[in-house]
């Protein structure tokens, strides 16, 4: 009786730790993610955005458009409710606002900013080390639903901004959320193009 | 005198120069501070320059490049070394741009903007602007930055604290910056700025400093590649003296051992050797010991420059050795050599005498040390000398070659005056580029330094700190006031391209009067609070988000106003300190000016503004003007001196052809020199000056000796072999001296050995008949 019990405990336990071992064998992480990120060459998403804070009378909504280019080039084009366009290439940063007038940054010579942008742009292009140089990076979740959790490493950075949030299916990204310090807030809901 | 009290006295006297030599190690105030060579500062702009000179920041600042490895490594170098020099003790200031604005600057400024800001209140603080503002600002916080931006949009939603750091930093150019600190353009060398507490002339101090820099730089780098270099006003100077130091060092060695060795070869005698060196010693030790005494003190350019011209006492010994006639006793040859030997000190002396009247306290300490030198060589000549030549063999036997000399000179009597037509007709010619007048070109530093200073320079984008407005007034308040009363009009100068931009102190601390008048403009609480709510009646902002900056203006109505002190540890304090001081008993605001400066339309400004507490200060101009000065003045009492010399050999030999014939080879000689140093390309400058002072001296020696009334032929023959073997021993010491990398010393060098030969050539043509060229000699 014992040993008949045993040996049907046995047999369980092993299916288990076979079936355990197969969904674990590809293994699919951070590192995944990253290399799987890198394989994208270029991408447009529409956005979303929504924007809580304390400051306003009601949540303001963006609408605009994403780009990304590897290795280095990231867009942020907002239609509504005005224009403007934050574009990063390399280095720099160049700003454009409604009526066409534009400025540009050498990101290098403000840390906190150069951190916020390599947020979307390392993750975008896969490069973990990156990432790392300027976040602590959490990774959550599965090849189909997985949440990366950045916490800013910058002193200054620290001060505004508590955590980003991106979530993603595969190497798509769904939605990128920038919590601040004073209970700001952004959603930024992505829709691949 | 019985002999055994001459020896008596002669131990003596090398046992006081023993212990003066020790008093002098001991006890001797040597100052390098070129600074105090200059007159008691006469005007206030010298006084100014001068205080600039010696403390002014441009003076101790440290440029520093690391390079030789990747960026991110050398962007690491730099963060550690300026946090390590930070944290010494031997640092005003040190930068990397490693932060945006330091926490303290930014903290500063935002607690202070509304007493700072220039902008007019009642624009900044309408509906209407309020209203554009608040449109503009909602599409930065809806921005990426909208998290970044925010705390201190809510404290300063206009942005006054940000538009300062910008007008700030507008006139000054910054470099790039790549990982967060300053690069060079090309993103190879690393760049840093160090300001070190130490005076500029505070050598040994400012070597330290270096040191420290190097040892921790090696250090932090371990095993890696890279390289630093420094560059800098202190890095020249403590180089330049490294570099004379060890030139010096090399040079004495090489032209003391080929004196020497000369000496051997023609006296055969090391004890005559030996001894040839007591004279000349005891004029530079006791000369040394006694303007210390006067003067409290003795400046290493008069060390230099005195035993320079007093080099000519070499000669001394050489004569009395060389005159001594077959079985003559040492005693008796000095005594009859002793008349044309002292009246030749004598001249000589009294031709530098006159420069101990010069306003400079360096001219004055040069003339007493080489009066005091000169008598001081010649008496133990006198005194000193047979004693001890007793022990040598007793006569120097005439050359052959002497002769032939001789022969060989008289005929070209007529090349003294013909040089003379020559050389002032040149000299009438090149009038126009007789003088260096650019002391940076005197600058011993090697041109390796010089290159990586450009560089550096260059790639830092430093301003250029030498031209500056000099505003003064009697109180802080007023001097401020009146800086501040000239921004518009040096706005319009900017405007119209005289200038790229300024600098003032005023914009770091107003005065308390403009503190004031900003503090009243500001709006009243309800007046703001009905302000905000009609601006923000159609936003989306709420107006309870305001309610900091609403709080703020309110504080800064009444806060208490800026004072110095609220400034000391911001890096503006720094920037102020050097810009606002106190000077006697009144107060300076210096205003440096950016750029290309067309400087005659800023002094032509100045003057239609005729305010006499308002200058324009070019240092590096004037830096050239004092130092130009010292060398004109040297030449005004050197030619007074001539005239003296003049006066004392007519009253001496009561003969203008006499006269004449020994003045002409030395006219001669220094416009000869003078020429031929053109024409190899140099311009004169104060250290030609010095060479010519000490050729001089020897041309007097050498004419005075050739004219010498004596007795027979053969004496003729050992006052000339005296002569080529004084020569020979100058051109020894000093040509060597020409080699020298240190283009004071090689100066000097070319100038005395030039002159020597020619004084030595052009004299022998003028000796009389009688010299004679007789067959026979013993």
């Amino acid at each position: 009786m014992i040993k008949k019990n045993f040996v049907a405990v046995f047999i369980i336990v092993n299916i288990f730790v076979a079936y355990a071992h197969a969904a674990e064998k590809p293994q699919w992480g951070l590192q995944a993610l990253m290399d799987q990120l890198a394989q994208v060459e270029t991408s447009r998403a529409k956005f979303v955005e929504v924007k809580y804070d304390p400051l306003l009378k009601r949540p303001l909504y963006l609408k605009g458009i994403l780009k990304y280019q590897a290795p280095d080039y990231i867009r942020k084009e907002t239609y509504k409710p005005f224009y403007n366009q934050f574009a990063v290439q390399g280095n720099s940063l160049t700003i454009t606002r409604e009526g066409g007038k534009s400025r540009t940054i050498r990101m290098q010579k403000y840390p906190s900013l150069w951190a916020f942008v390599e947020a979307f742009r390392a993750t975008l292009r896969g490069d973990l080390k990156k990432l790392q140089r300027f976040y602590t990076v959490t990774f959550q979740g599965t090849e189909k639903r997985w949440t990366l959790r950045l916490d800013p490493l910058n002193r200054r950075m620290k001060k505004k901004v508590r955590q980003i949030k991106i979530t993603g299916r595969n190497a798509k990204i769904k939605s990128i959320e920038i919590i601040g310090m004073h209970g700001d807030r952004s959603l930024m809901t992505i829709v691949q193009l | 005198m019985s002999k055994s009290l001459e020896k008596v006295i002669a131990i003596l006297w090398l046992l006081v120069l023993a212990a003066s030599c020790v008093l002098f190690l001991k006890q001797a105030n040597v100052v390098t501070d070129m600074t105090s060579l200059m007159p008691g500062a006469t005007s206030p702009t010298d006084k100014l320059m001068l205080q600039q000179l010696r403390q002014g920041p441009a003076s101790r600042m440290l440029i520093i490049g690391i390079s030789g490895s990747n960026p991110g490594q050398l962007a690491g170098f730099s963060t550690e070394l300026t946090e390590y020099l930070r944290s010494s003790d031997h640092f005003v200031y040190v930068n990397n741009g490693g932060e945006e604005a330091s926490n303290k600057d930014r903290e500063f400024v935002m607690s202070n903007r509304y007493l700072l800001s220039p902008a007019d209140s009642s624009s900044i603080f309408s509906v209407a602007a309020l209203k554009a503002k608040m449109q503009q600002q909602l599409q930065v916080l809806a921005s990426p930055l909208g998290a970044l931006t925010r705390s201190d949009f809510v404290r300063d939603p206009t942005g006054e604290a940000l538009r300062l750091l910008q007008l700030w930093s507008s006139g000054l150019q910054q470099p790039e910056k790549q990982y967060g600190v300053w690069f060079s353009a090309d993103g190879k060398r690393a760049l840093m700025i160090a300001e070190s507490k130490a005076a500029a002339f505070d050598l040994d101090r400012q070597e330290t400093v270096l040191a420290i820099i190097q040892k921790k730089f090696d250090s932090i780098k371990g095993k890696n590649k890279a390289t630093l270099i420094v560059s800098g006003p202190p890095v020249f100077a403590v180089d330049a003296r490294r570099t004379i130091r060890k030139e010096v060092m090399w040079l004495t060695l090489i032209s003391s051992s080929l004196v020497l060795v000369f000496l051997l070869f023609v006296y055969r005698s090391p004890v005559l050797v030996l001894i040839a060196g007591i004279p000349l010693f005891s004029g530079i030790i006791i000369a040394a010991l006694f303007v210390n005494t006067v003067f409290g003190q003795i400046h290493g350019i008069t060390l230099a420059f005195g035993i320079t011209i007093i080099g000519v006492a070499v000669d001394y010994p050489i004569h009395l050795f060389t005159h001594r006639a077959p079985g003559e006793s040492a005693r008796v040859t000095m005594r009859r050599i002793w008349p044309t030997m002292l009246l030749a000190v004598v001249t000589t002396a009294v031709g530098y005498s006159a420069m101990i009247l010069s306003g400079f306290a360096g001219l004055a300490q040069l003339g007493v040390f080489a009066i005091v030198g000169l008598l001081t060589a010649a008496l133990t000549t006198y005194s000193i000398l047979p004693v001890f030549m007793n022990y040598s063999r007793a006569h120097v036997p005439v050359y052959g070659g002497v002769v032939s000399f001789m022969a060989l000179m008289r005929p070209l009597r007529w090349l003294p005056l013909l040089l003379i037509v020559l050389s002032s007709v040149t000299l009438l010619f090149m009038q126009e580029r007789l003088w260096e007048n650019d002391i940076a070109n005197l600058n011993p530093a090697s041109k390796s330094l010089k290159k990586n200073d450009k560089l550096l320079r260059q790639e830092l984008k430093v301003a250029d700190v030498a031209r500056m407005l000099v505003v003064e007034a009697d109180s802080l308040q007023s001097v401020l006031q009146k800086s501040e009363r000239l921004v518009p009009e040096l706005d319009r100068l900017v405007g119209e391209k005289v200038m790229d931009g300024y600098d003032h102190a005023a914009r770091y601390l107003p005065s308390e009067q403009q503190q004031q008048q900003r503090q009243q403009a500001l709006p009243g609480a309800r007046e703001l609070r009905t302000t905000m709510y009609l601006a923000l009646q159609d936003t989306l902002f709420r107006q309870s988000g305001f309610s900091q900056f609403i709080r703020e203006v309110q504080a800064s109505k009444t806060q208490p106003l800026i004072t110095l002190k609220d400034l000391d540890n911001t890096s503006m304090g720094l920037r102020l300190r050097s810009l606002l001081f106190r000077q006697d008993k009144h107060w300076v605001s210096l205003i440096p000016l950016h750029g290309n400066i067309k400087t005659d339309r800023l002094q032509a400004w100045v003057t239609t503004m005729s305010d006499p507490g308002l200058r324009f200060l070019d240092l590096k101009e004037a830096s050239n003007r004092i130092i130009n000065h010292y060398r004109d003045e040297a030449l005004w009492y050197v030619a007074i001196g001539a005239v003296v010399i003049l006066v004392l050999l007519l009253l001496r030999f009561r003969s203008i052809v006499m006269v004449t014939r020994i003045l002409l080879p030395i006219v001669a000689a220094e416009l000869t020199v003078v020429v031929v140093l053109l024409l190899l390309g140099f311009k004169l400058s104060v250290f030609h000056l010095v060479g010519l002072l000490l050729v001089m001296g020897i041309g007097l020696d050498y004419s005075l000796f050739f004219n010498r009334e004596h007795g027979d032929v053969s004496e003729g023959h050992r006052t000339t072999q005296s002569l080529i073997i004084c020569s020979v021993t100058t051109i020894l010491v000093f040509g060597v001296l020409a080699f020298s990398q240190t283009p004071v010393l090689s100066t000097i060098g070319l100038t005395a050995s030039i002159g020597s030969l020619l004084c030595l050539l052009l004299s022998a043509t003028m000796v009389r008949k009688s010299w004679g060229y007789a067959p026979t000699f013993s």
